[in-house]
C-alpha cells in the first residue's frame, strides 16, 4: 500500500512537468501552491467576515443561513459603537503608544550604548543585573506596581500606563548587541574630528543602529497599542482608558444575548483592527524584517 | 585624548577614573545609563522586592494586613483552584506549542518558495498577529457562536448530525480550551512564519543544490538539511511560545472569563481574579512568584534540552 502511494505520488510530483512562463512546473508544485494559497485566503477570511457582519442589520446577522455579503447594509452598528467615547480611547492609546515608544528607544539606546562601548566602574555587574530581569514576566510585578501607583496617586494617569514598560531590559540588550558590532575605528575617527561621547552616540552609533531602532519601534508600538493586562488594571475612567480596555464593553454577554450584540462587537472590532491593518499593509516589509531582526538577535 | 597604553598602570587615580588593570574609565557612562537605571530601579527592582514582601503578608484591598510568612504559598499549594489554573495553563501550552510550531514551519516553507502571490500570502498569514487580543477574541467569539456562528453552520452543512446538535464551542467545559487554542493559532501563526522564514533564508542554497546532485529527494533534503540548520530558529520559536503560553491571559479573560466551571482559568487570569476582583493582594503576589519560578524552571529545562543535541 505504502509503495503504491509513494510511486503514485512520485509520478505526480516528478513526471508531469509543464512549462509556465518559461519555468518548469510540476503537478506537485501546483498542488502545493493551491493548498497553500487556499490556506492563506482562509487565514484572511475572518477579517472579511468581521467587516461583512458589522454592516449587516440584526435579522441578517442572526439568520440561520449566513450570507457572505450583507443584502442591505446599515451603519447602525457603527453608530452604536460611536455612542461610546471610542475616539477618546483611540487618542489615549495613540498618545501612550507614541510616548512610550520614543522614551523606550531613547533610554534603551543610551544604556545599550554605554554598556557596549563605554568603560566605567561597575559596568559588567550592572549589565548582568539588568540581564537577569530579561526573564521577569511582567505579570509577576502587577500587584506591587498597582499598589505603588495607587499609593502615590498615579492611578488613571498616562504616567501609570507608560512608566512600568520603560524598565524592560530587552531593548537594552538588543541595542548593546548592535553597538558591540560597531567598528571602533569609526569612533576613533569621530573623536579625531572633535566628537565627544554624546556626539559619537548621536551622530555615529544611533544612525548606524537604524535596523534595531525600526525593529524595536514597531515591536514596541504594536505591543503597546494592543496591550490589555496592565491598562485593564490601572485605568477605570474613560479619560485614560486605552482602546483594548474600552473594547471590553462590546463583549457579547453570555446567556441573555441582545439581538444586536454581535453586530456591535464586529463594528467595534473593525474600528480597532483597521488602523493597525492599514499601517501594516503599507509598512509590511519593515514589520517582518523587524520581527526577524529582533527574534534572531534576541 | 589619552588612550590606555601598556605601562600606564602605575598612574594613580580615584576608583571611578581607572580600573585596577589601568584602563581608563569614562564616568560619562553613568550619565548614559542613568535614565534607564532610574526606570529600572523604580519599576523593576523595587516592585520585585516589594512584591516578594507583599506575598509574605495578608495584604488586602483596604488593610495592609500582617506578616504571615509563607502562609500564602502554602495556601496556594493546597488550593484546588490554583492547581486547576496550573493544569489549564499546561494544557493550553501542550496543545498550542506543537501545533503552532508545525503549522508555522509549514507556512514558512510555503511562503519561502517563489511563486505567484507569495508576497500576498505572507501578508495574509501575518495580518492576525498585528491585531490586539480584543479584536481576535471578539471575532472568534462570533465565528464560534453556538447558534448563529459560521463554524457551526458549515459544520452542519458538511456533517448533517451537527445541524441539530450544535457544538457548544466556548460554552462547553471540554471544548472551551480547544476553541481558545484554535483562536490563538490563527492569531500567532504569522509570528512563527516570519522567524522561521528568516531562518530558512539564511540556509545557503548551494547545500540544496549539492544534495540534489547527490540524488536526494526534496523530503530528504528537508529532513537532513532544512530541519537541522533551522534548529536555532526553531528553538527560539519554541521557547518564546512556551513562555508566552504560560503567561496567557487575554483570550481567556475576553472569551470565557475563565469558565465554564473554571475550565479555562489560566494562572495569570487567576492572579488577576484573586488580586483585582477579590483584592487578596498578598495571595495574588504569592502566585505571581510561583509563576515566575515556574517560567524560570521551564526555560532552563528547555535551554538544556534544545542545546544538548547540537548538530555540528
Amino acid at each position: 500500500m505504502g509503495t503504491v502511494i509513494r510511486s503514485a505520488s512520485r509520478r505526480l510530483t516528478s513526471s508531469r512537468v509543464f512549462r509556465i512562463a518559461g519555468r518548469r512546473v510540476t503537478v506537485g508544485s501546483i498542488l502545493f501552491w493551491g493548498v497553500g494559497m487556499l490556506l492563506a485566503v482562509f487565514w484572511m477570511w475572518p477579517f472579511f467576515w468581521m467587516v461583512s457582519t458589522s454592516l449587516k442589520p440584526e435579522r441578517e446577522i442572526l439568520s440561520l443561513i449566513p450570507e457572505w455579503l450583507p443584502r442591505e447594509h446599515t451603519w447602525r452598528n457603527y453608530e452604536r459603537v460611536f455612542a461610546f467615547p471610542v475616539l477618546r480611547w483611540y487618542w489615549n492609546s495613540f498618545v501612550v503608544a507614541i510616548v512610550s515608544t520614543l522614551l523606550i528607544l531613547l533610554l534603551n539606546s543610551l544604556a545599550g550604548y554605554a554598556f557596549a562601548r563605554i568603560n566605567f566602574f561597575g559596568r559588567n555587574v550592572l549589565f548582568v543585573l539588568v540581564l537577569t530581569t530579561l526573564m521577569m514576566p511582567f505579570e509577576a510585578l502587577v500587584i506591587p506596581l498597582f499598589i505603588m501607583m495607587s499609593l502615590f496617586q498615579f492611578g488613571n494617569t498616562y504616567f501609570a500606563l507608560i512608566a512600568p514598560g520603560l524598565a524592560s531590559a530587552f531593548g537594552v540588550f538588543l541595542f548593546r548587541q548592535f553597538f558591540l558590532s560597531l567598528p571602533s575605528d569609526l569612533e576613533d575617527a569621530a573623536r579625531i574630528d572633535g566628537c565627544g561621547r554624546w556626539g559619537i552616540y548621536w551622530r555615529i552609533a544611533l544612525p548606524l543602529a537604524q535596523p534595531a531602532v525600526i525593529a524595536l519601534a514597531i515591536l514596541h508600538f504594536i505591543g503597546n497599542w494592543n496591550s490589555l493586562f496592565w491598562p485593564l488594571i490601572i485605568t477605570n475612567t474613560d479619560a485614560v482608558k486605552t482602546l483594548p480596555v474600552g473594547m471590553l464593553m462590546f463583549r457579547p454577554g453570555f446567556g441573555a444575548d441582545q439581538s444586536w450584540a454581535h453586530g456591535l462587537a464586529m463594528a467595534a472590532a473593525t474600528i480597532q483592527a483597521l488602523p493597525p491593518l492599514i499601517v501594516f499593509f503599507i509598512l509590511q516589509r519593515y514589520f517582518m524584517q523587524g520581527i526577524a531582526t529582533v527574534g534572531l538577535k534576541g | 585624548m589619552i588612550r590606555p597604553v601598556a605601562g600606564m598602570q602605575i598612574l594613580a587615580g580615584p576608583w571611578w577614573a581607572r580600573s585596577r588593570s589601568g584602563e581608563r574609565y569614562e564616568p560619562v557612562g553613568y550619565l548614559f545609563i542613568l535614565p534607564y537605571l532610574i526606570a529600572f530601579v523604580l519599576f523593576m527592582v523595587i516592585p520585585t522586592v516589594a512584591g516578594f514582601y507583599i506575598s509574605l503578608t495578608s495584604w488586602g484591598g483596604l488593610s495592609q494586613g500582617r506578616f504571615v510568612g509563607l502562609d500564602n504559598y502554602l495556601y496556594a499549594l493546597r488550593s484546588d483552584q490554583f492547581w486547576q489554573a496550573v493544569r489549564n495553563t499546561l494544557y493550553f501550552t501542550v496543545a498550542l506549542v506543537p501545533a503552532l510550531t508545525v503549522l508555522g514551519l509549514a507556512v514558512a516553507v510555503f511562503v519561502h518558495q517563489r511563486f505567484v502571490g507569495f508576497a500576498l500570502a505572507r501578508v495574509f498569514f501575518y495580518s492576525p498577529y498585528v491585531m490586539a487580543v480584543t479584536v481576535t477574541g471578539l471575532l472568534w467569539m462570533w465565528v464560534l457562536d453556538n447558534n448563529a456562528g459560521v463554524a457551526n453552520y458549515y459544520l452542519g452543512e458538511l456533517i448533517p448530525y451537527f445541524k441539530t446538535n450544535k457544538i457548544q464551542w466556548l460554552a462547553s467545559e471540554h471544548l472551551a480550551m480547544p476553541s481558545i487554542v484554535i483562536t490563538t493559532i490563527w492569531w500567532l501563526v504569522g509570528y512563527q512564519m516570519v522567524i522561521l522564514l528568516a531562518g530558512l533564508q539564511d540556509i545557503p542554497a548551494e547545500l540544496f543544490e549539492a544534495a540534489k546532485i547527490d540524488g536526494a529527494s526534496s523530503g530528504q533534503s528537508f529532513w537532513h538539511i532544512t530541519l537541522p540548520l533551522l534548529r536555532p530558529s526553531l528553538s527560539f520559536v519554541i521557547i518564546t511560545n512556551v513562555i508566552g503560553s504560560l503567561r496567557v491571559f487575554g483570550q481567556m479573560f475576553l472569551m470565557t472569563q475563565g469558565g465554564p466551571a473554571g475550565a479555562t482559568t489560566s494562572v495569570v487570569l487567576y492572579i488577576y481574579m484573586t488580586g483585582f476582583q477579590s483584592f487578596r493582594f498578598g495571595y495574588s503576589a504569592a502566585i505571581s512568584f510561583l509563576l515566575l519560578v515556574g517560567i524560570l524552571i521551564f526555560t532552563l529545562i528547555q535551554l538544556r534540552l534544545l542545546r544538548a543535541r547540537s548538530v555540528y
